[in-house]
């Protein structure tokens, strides 16, 4: 295991925890930022609205006060149509006497009204210094009839407060003027007044401080702003216009919901700084006046704020505290577990010994290192199998070696077989299983015309099995030289063996003697598997009575000797019990009849053919597992007469000129034909087999064509009979040779080829057959 | 037995484009199909000489000598020549049978042609001065 991966367990682990905790967190802190906001704007609603309805109360109380010598006022003069001018003064002069909050109160006329001399008639007491003054407004150009304060009582009939303004004459002092209309039985005759100067307004709204910054200001029936901390503001501007100037629309909202008497708590703009701002707006008890508290939203949430900043290092602080608690855990997982990646890579790299981490807990880590610690015993006890079976198996397997090397040296190479001087036609394989089972076969030429030949099967394996075999291949030898019989022979060895004195070995053999020129001769048997002799136009047959004992087992054994011929082109096949007791992969055996099945198809051909094609039979039933036992398989077949034809069968088909041709090189050995001849011969033959298929039975008709070939003295001679359409090749034309062979009739060229090499070709056409006999010297 | 053709191009300055055929095995009825196909891009292609190199043909027939005259034909009709070099006596004599050897330039080896084009063009250069 990589270490990388290990160290990055942390890091992960700590991505995991705190990425967890993190949200979680921070989903709380929106959550109670956002409720300790609305809490605070609630509060400042509250707020807003407590001063605004204070502001609004106090100044009812105080306009109140002024409201109530005017009527009292109008209320004489409406009484007391004739009273003096001095009197209606000394009213005055008490009223303003009696009421500190009065700046001034007046009695205005109609024309000709109070004293019907005068036109004009406004007697207006004032406050000048600590003393009073008193003058007639009525008087010099001063002509009241158009002003506000007495043109609205008039036309409405009611008591009216005026706008606020500046009293000009008086000491630049913001004063607001009570009018009260004097009805004499429902005839209007002039007005009460009373003025208030508002300088203490200013200063009370001062006083009205809101926390967090706020503050409140007066709005009256015009629009204009009566109070406000900017004191150049004051009575300069309307709400309106200021609204409008800041571009706000929110606050161009408020300005016309104040308009129309309306109440309101907004999120919106300072009307004069422009930054965000909450604001609280009522109408007054004062007709079209408002009262406005603006609170300035970055002071009012800056306790919202410093929350937040509280909340946000406690997360900080927090995260780095569990981040520590997550490496330390972490550390404290994979510090064992990068120990025994450390300790794996050593045992991976073959120290198998190498120390484990001291891991006590009882946690998963803690079993990891129990039941690794369990594999790296386990590990090293097989490694310890492992070399014990290893050292054992090169020790076996170098016997078997040599054991083979011995087997295979003892038996004759196949160009040995071939016992040219006796001209007989023998061939033998030996497949040594895994573990050698000590099979030999020997054949030796005897005298003039005598073959002696055995094949043997040692019980056991291995090195002795193959000494044994060895041993007994010796005597074999020594006796075939002696003694005329197989069982003689087997006799010799039999006691030989067992003076020997082979550890509890025994070895089954065959032994046989042939003349070659006549084919006959005997079999011997030690309890070997059944020889097979193949008759070339007979089914093969088991010689079952070649029967006996084993070798090595007694003294006191006979054995028996059974009578043997071979017929030209016979064969007799002796094998070995690997070859019959071969299992196929559900464990059954080759068996004898699968044996007489598959040789009975080679009848009539060559021994190498019939023991390879057992052979591939064999290895084929197998399904390529290795053979359990030895294979020894040994086959001599007696060669035809020459002059006795060999037969081959073949359909009409392009695709048999092969196995003809194989055929014919079989024969031509066999048949001493030299190369060059065989040559002729092939080609002669290719051409007449390709004329037969071609235009004799035509391409895609079925047709069988015989050849045979045999020798007739010097010449070898081979005929091809058909029983296609009649088609002699004689009758051909020779082809233009010398003209352009191009589009030129298929057959001409080969039909010229086959006459020029042929000595002699014979056509008859006979019982329905084409017989045609080409003749060509054996030698060139 | 089977036929394997080898076709390599041999760029030989002076001759003109030439390519090599090399045919090993037999040459027979049953390959004769196989052979014509596989030697006809030599046949189809811009090689001014064609050098069959028969050191590995063991057999042929007259399926075969088909291909080698057809081979020869159709190289001439567009004014190539067709040469053998390694031929084995057994082929030697098939070919010398059938007379196909008049039409075909026969060499014992490449050295021995490439003396013989030599000698040709030096003659034709000598015949032009």
């Amino acid at each position: 295991m990589p270490l990388r991966s290990l160290r990055s367990l942390t890091p992960k682990l700590i991505a995991v925890v705190l990425g967890g905790c993190l949200t979680v967190y921070l989903a709380i802190l929106v959550v109670s930022a956002r409720a300790a906001r609305e809490m605070l704007v609630d509060g400042a609603q509250n707020e807003a609205r407590a001063v605004a309805t204070g502001v609004s109360y106090r100044i009812a109380g105080a306009l109140g006060v002024a409201e109530g010598p005017p009527r009292r006022v109008a209320a004489f003069v409406a009484r007391e149509p004739h009273a003096e001018r001095r009197t209606l003064e000394n009213l005055l002069r008490a009223m303003i006497d009696s009421s500190p909050g009065l700046f001034g109160a007046a009695a205005a006329f109609e024309p000709f009204a109070f004293d019907p001399a005068r036109r004009t008639f406004a007697p207006y007491c004032y406050r000048q210094g600590e003393s009073l003054g008193m003058k007639d407004l009525g008087e010099g150009s001063y002509d009241y009839f158009g002003w506000d304060w007495y043109r609205q009582p008039r036309e409405r009939r009611r008591p009216q407060w005026s706008e606020p303004y500046f009293d000009v004459g008086g000491g630049n002092v913001l004063m607001m003027t009570y009018s009260v209309p004097i009805l004499r039985d429902d005839r209007f005759v002039g007005v009460a007044t009373a003025d208030i100067a508002l300088d203490w307004l200013q200063r009370f709204m001062d006083e009205r401080r809101v926390e967090h910054g706020g503050y409140a200001f007066l709005i009256s029936s015009s629009g204009r702003l009566v109070t406000h901390p900017d004191r150049g503001l004051v009575m300069s501007r309307t709400f309106a216009n200021l609204a409008a100037a800041t571009g706000d629309p929110s606050l161009r909202e408020a300005a016309r919901q104040m308009a129309a008497g309306g109440a309101a708590f907004v999120r919106t703009r300072d009307l004069v700084t422009g930054a965000r701002a909450f604001m609280d707006y009522r109408p007054m008890p004062l007709e079209g006046w408002s009262v406005a508290v603006v609170l300035p939203e970055k002071e009012l949430l800056a306790d919202a704020g410093r929350l937040e900043r509280r909340l946000g290092l406690l997360a900080v602080l927090g995260a780095g505290a569990l981040a520590l608690v997550v490496v330390l855990v972490a550390r404290s997982i994979t510090r064992p577990l990068v120990r025994l990646a450390g300790a794996t890579r050593e045992v991976a790299a073959g120290r198998l010994d190498a120390e484990l981490p001291d891991v006590s807990s009882r946690d998963e880590v803690g079993q990891l290192n129990a039941s690794f610690r369990e594999m790296q015993v386990a590990l090293q006890q097989h490694v310890e199998e492992v070399k014990r079976q290893a050292a054992a198996s090169e020790r076996l397997s170098s016997e078997l070696r040599i054991a083979r090397e011995i087997q295979v040296a003892l038996v004759p190479k196949a160009s040995e077989l071939s016992v040219e001087r006796l001209r007989w036609d023998v061939f033998g394989v030996l497949e040594p299983a895994q573990d050698v089972g000590g099979d030999l076969f020997d054949i030796l030429p005897r005298g003039e015309s005598e073959l002696v030949f055995a094949i043997g099967d040692v019980s056991g394996k291995g090195i002795p099995a193959a000494l044994y075999m060895a041993v007994a291949n010796t005597i074999f030898k020594a006796a075939a030289r002696e003694l005329q019989h197989p069982d003689q022979i087997l006799g010799r060895v039999n006691r030989e063996l067992l003076a020997e004195g082979g550890a509890n070995m025994f070895v089954t053999m065959l032994c046989g003697v042939l003349d070659t020129r006549s084919g006959r001769g005997s079999l011997s048997s030690g309890g070997h598997t059944f020889p097979v002799l193949v008759p070339r136009t007979a089914p093969p047959r088991l010689l079952t009575e070649c029967a006996g004992t084993v070798l090595g087992v007694s003294e006191e054994i006979a054995f028996q000797r059974i009578d043997l011929r071979l017929d030209p082109g016979d064969s007799l096949l002796l094998y070995t019990d690997g070859v019959t007791e071969a299992e196929d992969p559900a464990r059954r055996f080759y068996g004898e009849e699968r044996l007489l099945a598959e040789i009975a198809g080679e009848a009539g051909g060559e021994a190498r053919d019939l023991v390879e094609g057992l052979l591939r039979s064999v290895t084929g039933f197998a399904h390529g597992s290795p053979p359990a036992d030895d294979i020894a398989i040994l086959a001599l077949r007696r060669p035809l007469e020459p002059g006795e034809p060999r037969a081959i069968r073949l359909r009409s088909d392009l695709a048999e000129i092969a196995r003809a041709d194989e055929w014919l090189q079989a024969v031509c050995r066999e048949l001493d034909v030299s190369a060059e001849a065989g040559h002729d011969l092939q080609l002669a033959l290719e051409e007449v087999l390709a004329n037969v298929v071609r235009h004799g039975y035509g391409e895609k008709a079925a047709g069988e064509i015989e050849v045979r070939a045999w020798a007739q003295g010097d010449a070898f001679r081979l005929e091809v009979r058909d029983r296609a359409r009649r088609f002699n090749l004689l009758e051909q034309d020779p082809p233009p040779l010398d003209d352009d062979v191009d589009g030129r009739e298929a057959g001409g060229l080969g039909v010229h080829l086959v006459r020029q090499l042929m000595d002699r070709i014979e056509y008859a056409y006979e019982e329905g057959e084409n017989r045609l006999v080409l003749e060509r010297r054996r030698t060139a | 037995m089977s036929l394997s053709v080898q076709v390599s191009p041999l760029e030989d300055a002076g001759k003109g484009p030439t390519a090599l055929v090399k045919l090993v095995g037999r040459l027979d009825t049953l390959t004769a199909p196989q052979g014509e196909k596989e030697i006809q891009p030599v046949v189809d292609g811009p090689a001014r000489n064609v050098i069959f190199d028969l050191a590995g043909l063991t057999f042929i027939s007259s399926a075969g000598l088909r291909v080698l005259l057809g081979t020869r034909k159709a190289l001439a009709a567009r004014g190539a020549q067709l040469y053998l070099i390694n031929v084995q006596p057994q082929i030697a004599k098939v070919l010398d049978i059938v007379k196909a050897l008049p039409g075909i330039n026969v060499f014992k080896s490449l050295k021995e042609m490439d003396e013989y084009l030599a000698e040709m063009q030096r003659r034709v250069e000598e015949g032009g001065s």
